[in-house]
């Protein structure tokens, strides 16, 4: 599914240090894998190579059939599709509802017609338990509930891979705990889950392996229970 | 169909948040293209006045007083022949002394001269082909060589006038088209430049959720194109305003034709796409260069 194969990456800087050195790593469909790390420890960074928000500087990233050295910039749009992806600060736009903000996803993608939009975003919004707010814009809802709608978003088109950053980084330990359970719950539908995140305590409980990076390596990769798996 | 709908909601609503910012954009093309709008006019109430001269152009050929009728009929048959001819009327000896004598009042001028001392003339109409002075130059040239014709005429000097003047018309108008396409560009990519960096964060997140480029490019084009339109429609509302308002100056003239005004709004909409597509590409690199994406 994805594929890091001899990655590094540096960003142009006085000190000339890499981001990334050397890195090495599969992930197979249906993994939920927590990158652990200091800040600056290169977790992010990974995270834009699989969307090819960053490219690498020397070696291959390989995500559902694509190659970072030969994929065209045309083609970049339709593999972020295949990732969704859950930010920090949840990255939602301002001045569009909840609804709009899940409904702009199928937009893009050509899809018009209303009742469509209706029945999918409503379906998708049911599933992460904000459908009730839908009509809100996102500064009139709470943090917790501003990630759900960034995961509502995430999911609009099914994607295989999920990635979050720092998805509980705003959000206080309950909160994050419910956000970590959705997460949990799209990961034994199937899906690929990729956590980038400081939290230990959240790693030990729902991940299925961690990826402890240091100064651009992987210093761990812990496999810590088959994936697909229930941790209860 | 839904598609443009969906967009033109959308550059609707970019318009309306930079409400300052359009005003301005729609004056300041408006202004420009009322320069241009007004230039047309002119130019076109100018140019149905050349027309309108040029049909009164004609070439005088003199023939020789010697010259028999079946000579004259065979010039006339031949400059008929030419592409450069529309038509050709003689006026005989004899008829040309009657006008004279009808245009001086004198009956019986040509007993008192004993013999008609007019010679026959052919009066040449030119066609499209022959319609600036240099080609009227080279037909009177060409229509003097043949055996017969004494002298010929044509007004040399007003027709090279009249040229020169829709030179200048007309180079006028290039100037003031392009200077107008500058001003517009210029305008359009101040206002779209700063419409698109006020929505760099909703931007960089459609980027990252899988926008294509079409799909944020196009709403920035159609409120190029908005701009561009209600910009024109403003000038040539003004420019009407004006006809009708200050009509009685400016006796004989005419308002710019249908199609005319058609086309001023297809071409500023042409430039208006241009424009923007240029310009949202630009601002959309520099978004790009200037990053907008996760932080480590």
């Amino acid at each position: 599914m994805i594929t890091f194969e001899h990655v590094y990456k540096k960003y142009p800087s006085p000190t000339d240090q890499w981001t990334l050195a050397d890195l090495n790593f599969h992930i197979d469909a249906g993994e939920m894998v927590f990158l652990l790390g200091e800040s600056g420890a290169g977790k992010t960074t990974i995270l834009k190579l699989i969307t090819l928000e960053e490219r690498p500087t020397r070696g291959v990233v390989r995500v559902a059939g694509t190659n970072s050295e030969t994929i065209s910039r045309s083609e970049v749009p339709f593999l972020r599709r295949r990732c969704g992806m859950i930010f920090q600060g949840f990255r939602l736009i301002k001045d569009k509802t909840i609804f709009e903000n899940v409904a702009y996803c199928l937009r893009m993608t050509g899809t018009l017609e209303r009742s469509v939009i209706t029945r999918a975003v409503s379906r998708v919004l049911h599933s992460v338990g904000i459908y009730g707010k839908r009509n809100r814009f996102p500064h009139e809802l709470s943090g917790g509930e501003q990630q759900r709608a960034a995961v509502g978003r995430a999911l609009i088109h099914e994607p295989p891979i999920l990635l979050a950053d720092e998805p509980t980084g705003n959000l206080d330990e309950e909160t994050g705990a419910e956000i970590m359970v959705l997460l949990e719950q799209l990961h034994l539908t199937g899906t690929t889950v990729i956590v980038a995140t400081h939290d230990v305590g959240h790693a030990q409980r729902f991940a299925t392996r961690r990826i402890t990076l240091r100064n651009g390596r992987v210093a761990e990769d812990l496999f810590l229970r088959p994936h697909g798996t229930e941790i209860y | 169909m839904k598609a443009f709908g969906f967009f033109l909601r959308e550059a609707w609503s970019s318009l309306r948040r930079n409400l300052s910012a359009s005003f301005a954009a729609v004056t300041a093309i408006g202004a420009v293209l009322f320069l241009l709008s007004l230039l047309m006019f002119l130019s076109f109430n100018i140019l149905g006045l050349a027309e309108h001269l040029r049909e009164r152009k004609g070439i005088s050929v003199f023939l020789a007083t010697d010259t028999e009728p079946d000579r004259i009929e065979e010039l006339e048959h031949h400059f008929s022949g030419f592409d450069e001819v529309e038509g050709v009327r003689v006026i005989t000896r004899a008829e040309a002394l009657a006008d004279l004598e009808e245009e001086l009042g004198s009956e019986g001028l040509g007993d008192a001269l004993g013999e008609n001392p007019l010679p026959d003339v052919l009066l040449i109409t030119p066609s499209e082909r022959a319609n600036d002075a240099a080609s009227l130059a080279g037909l009177a040239e060409e229509i003097e060589a043949y055996e017969g014709v004494e002298d010929v005429l044509y007004g040399k000097r007003w027709v090279e006038a009249l040229d020169e003047w829709l030179r200048i018309v007309h180079r006028a108008n290039a100037v003031t088209g392009v200077l107008a396409v500058l001003a517009i560009v210029l305008v359009l990519g101040n206002t779209l430049r700063l419409i698109v960096l006020m929505r760099e964060e909703p931007i960089a997140i459609l980027k990252t959720i899988g926008a294509t480029d079409a799909f944020i490019r196009t709403p920035f084009v159609i409120a190029g194109v908005l701009l561009c339109v209600v910009g024109a429609t403003v000038a040539l509302g003004m420019l009407y305003l004006g006809f009708v308002a200050g009509g009685h100056l400016m006796p004989g003239m005419r308002f710019l034709p249908p199609g005319s005004l058609g086309l001023f709004v297809l071409g500023v909409s042409l430039v208006g796409i241009a424009g923007s597509l240029l310009t949202v590409e630009l601002s959309l690199r520099q978004l790009e260069g200037g990053g907008g994406g996760l932080r480590d």
